[in-house]
């Protein structure tokens, strides 16, 4: 009878084994999502965990074979609310190369600038819940205060505070107001300067540093062989930024530099995403001064354009990591099939590996160090 | 860093945070002010005008009763549905105009884009709260309405940090 | 055998180099196509010959399509020879009027050398009209071993588009619930409610 059933469901056997005892974290919603880790507990140390994601998954992928390339725009940014931009990016590159549009100047630049700040906004936003994973209730309140900055400009720039629906194939929807340029240039100095002093309040805390580091140590094999990618990527010791190695738009005109840790441990990786922070506020001020001073914004595109047989997989550095979009065309105005490739899921395979033999109080710090968004894994 | 310096490292900058201004919209009383009148779309060029994407704003002299925002947002939304109205135009034979739910808008602004008589806008007003479900549906009257809102509270950086003054 | 497979992705205007193909096996480098992208191709062509077939070369963009009972080999010798050390992402693709279900591995590599490249991987296995995930013919061999990091891809793969891989070791279910009962829901014939 038990042969009988399908690979997808198991039924548990009773163990023999009564010291194991199986905890179900979640699926609570700490701010981000529902997510399930079911770990295996022996005293306090974690024997075996198996991460159960699918909570919200609400099927892109399928939704977007029923929509035209524009009106996906709208539902694609759903799954990473905070970082809207970048994952429409790839989206509009992909789109882009095939329907064979070439992006004005101007607009490459203004999506540099939009995407670098839904960077910088969604990276506060995960370290504002890392802060009060860890009961640090401070490096809550400065980050979610300090967001404000930002969202005032994005909202400035795009007329939303969240979801923006900013990028389109073709460049983006509007051009910059008036006086953006100045007032993102103040915006963007004080907000470094706030920044900064994380690193007094977080990252040279005595407590947090004896909870993180070496909790979590992914090896930079390791790093390799499980396809991980982004911050905890970098967070390894291995120099690999989309923004350098395949460079999109203008990022190859643009200066700045990827910051390599070696530890590979949780504090390694809470760090990585804040120095991007800093990285970012000079790509911002780098290319307000390089953007060109006029010239349009979008690519007029046909009411319901229609590509060929063709199919494409651009990828781009969102905060999560590498965030890749496969579509193929079959010469209808809906895309064919649409894969969405994110950084979080790439990044689940790690949780099991980094959990065995830590200890239960530990989970949250490396959980959370992973840069996971459950919403964005489940897609 | 020894465990006492980094104590001492957050607590100084702590302390110093005292002296920085707050930083908190008190929003019923201050509201913040937005670029423009909201987000417009130049349908010659093909490029938006930036602004807050908040309630519509449809001008009932310019629609022409085409359907093209509620085609737009079938695949989004479904929140545009094209009624009847009580008046004549000599642009809109048959007498239909947009009416919103915003139970169900998601305020992508594609709508806006997909107008070519510059009819339909998006205002500033994002206070849209209503006790019922029907009171979220804004008929064509209601959205010819131009909202009247006083915001501006901006943000000011001071060397005592940011406010919303 | 692989040259009765349709070949629907090829279009117009990527480069398509699979007609000259037969008569020489190794491309000639000619000034449309970028030069490091066809190095890598004709290596796997020396190695494997008949085995695969080049798809396209895109400016970082490789694709290859390879039978199935071959996957497994050749992927080794991608993971060995040329370098690429992980997988981006498994996509099943669903393609009913071919009866047949196309999944494609998105190589990648964290060597500075090619780290810009992505080694598009494409199989295909037979489409049953009635599936019945896991026990049908709809199968594959698994990856895992020579790339670890497609576990989780695979999964999401199989529920999806009931596409079974032999020894993996773990074909549970990932996202949708576990008394999903209907089709696997990315085939083209699952239709959405209302639409």
């Amino acid at each position: 009878m038990i042969s009988k059933l399908p690979p997808g469901i198991k039924v548990e056997q009773k163990g023999d084994n009564d010291k194991i005892m199986t905890l179900n974290v979640g699926p609570q919603h700490p701010g981000s999502g529902h997510m399930r880790i079911i770990v295996k507990i022996d005293g306090d140390y974690i024997v075996s965990c198996d991460p159960d994601p699918g909570y919200v998954h609400r099927g892109e992928e399928k939704m977007a074979e029923y929509r035209n390339y524009i009106t996906n725009i709208p539902h694609l940014e759903r799954p990473v609310i905070h970082d809207s931009c970048n994952i429409l990016y790839p989206y509009c590159l992909g789109v882009e190369e095939i329907l064979g549009i070439e992006v004005p100047e101007r607009a490459k630049y203004v999506r540099v600038i939009a995407s670098e700040l839904n960077r910088c906004v969604y990276t506060l936003y995960w370290l504002a819940i890392y802060g009060i994973f860890l009961g640090h209730s401070t490096m809550f309140m400065w980050p979610a205060g300090d967001r404000e900055l930002l969202i005032d400009l994005l909202e400035k720039l795009s007329g939303a505070r969240v979801t923006h629906a900013y990028f389109v194939p073709g460049g983006v929807r509007n051009d910059m107001p008036s006086n953006f340029e100045d007032v993102c240039l103040r915006q963007i100095n004080y907000f470094e300067k706030r920044i900064k002093q994380y690193d007094s309040i977080f990252y040279s805390n005595p407590i947090l540093k004896s909870r993180t580091i070496n909790t979590g140590v992914l090896r930079q094999n390791d790093a390799i062989r499980l396809g991980s990618t982004g911050s905890v990527l970098r967070a390894s010791g291995i120099d690999f930024d989309l923004r350098k190695k395949e460079p999109y738009d203008v990022y190859d005109n643009l200066d700045f530099q990827t910051n390599v840790l070696k530890s590979g441990d949780s504090y390694a990786r809470s760090k990585i995403p804040w120095l991007d922070m800093l990285e970012s506020c000079k790509i911002i001020r780098n290319a307000l001064e390089k953007i060109p001073k006029s010239g349009s914004v979008r690519v007029k595109l046909k009411p319901n354009p229609k590509a060929g047989n063709v199919e494409t997989y651009k990828r781009v550095e969102s905060g999560r990591g590498s965030l890749g979009m496969y579509i193929i065309s079959n010469g209808k105005p809906e895309p064919y099939r649409v894969k969405i490739s994110v950084g979080s899921f790439r990044n689940l395979i790690c949780l099991p590996y980094l959990l065995k033999g830590e200890k239960l109080g530990n989970m949250p710090a490396v959980y959370w160090s992973l840069n996971y968004w459950p919403v964005e894994a489940d897609r | 860093m020894g465990t006492a310096s980094g104590i001492i490292k957050a607590l100084n900058s702590g302390i110093k945070h005292l002296a920085i201004k707050r930083f908190t919209l008190r929003y019923p009383e201050q509201k913040l002010k937005f670029v423009g009148d909201g987000y417009q779309f130049d349908p010659v060029s093909g490029v938006g005008i930036a602004g807050l994407k908040g309630r519509h704003m449809l001008f009932h002299d310019k629609c022409t009763g085409c359907q093209l925002c509620s085609i737009a947002c079938e695949g989004i939304a479904e929140a545009i549905a094209m009624v009847k109205v009580d008046e004549k135009w000599k642009q809109n034979k048959k007498s239909i105009m947009p009416q919103i739910d915003y139970g169900k808008c998601v305020f992508c602004g594609l709508c806006v884009d997909a107008c070519p008589f510059y009819a339909l806008y998006m205002t500033n007003d994002y206070e849209l709260s209503s006790f019922s479900k029907e009171g979220l549906i804004y008929t064509p009257a209601q959205l010819q309405v131009k909202p009247n809102i006083k915001q501006d509270a901006e943000i000011k950086i001071s060397d005592r940090g940011a406010t919303h003054g | 055998m692989n040259n009765e497979m349709p070949n629907k992705t090829e279009a117009d205007h990527n480069k398509n180099v699979s007609q000259n193909n037969n008569s020489s096996k190794i491309i000639k480098n000619s000034a449309d196509l970028p030069e490091f992208e066809t190095n890598i191709a004709n290596m796997l062509l020396d190695k494997f010959d008949k085995k695969l077939k080049i798809i396209f070369i895109k400016k970082n963009r490789i694709k290859v399509d390879v039978h199935k009972d071959n996957i497994v080999e050749i992927a080794k010798f991608i993971n060995q020879n040329l370098k690429f050390d992980h997988a981006e992402s498994v996509t099943g693709v669903d393609r009913p009027e071919q009866n047949e279900i196309e999944v494609v591995y998105h190589l990648g590599s964290y060597d500075p050398s090619i780290s810009n490249q992505i080694l598009a991987l494409s199989t295909r296995t037979v489409r049953e009209s009635i599936p019945n995930p896991g026990f049908d013919k709809t199968r594959l061999p698994s990856l895992r071993d020579v790339f670890y990091s497609v576990e989780f891809h695979e999964r999401e793969c199989f529920e999806m588009l009931g596409v079974y891989f032999e020894n993996h070791p773990d074909n549970r279910r990932l996202l949708l619930p576990e008394d999903w009962a209907d089709l696997p829901p990315l085939r083209k014939d699952f239709k959405i409610k209302g639409r």
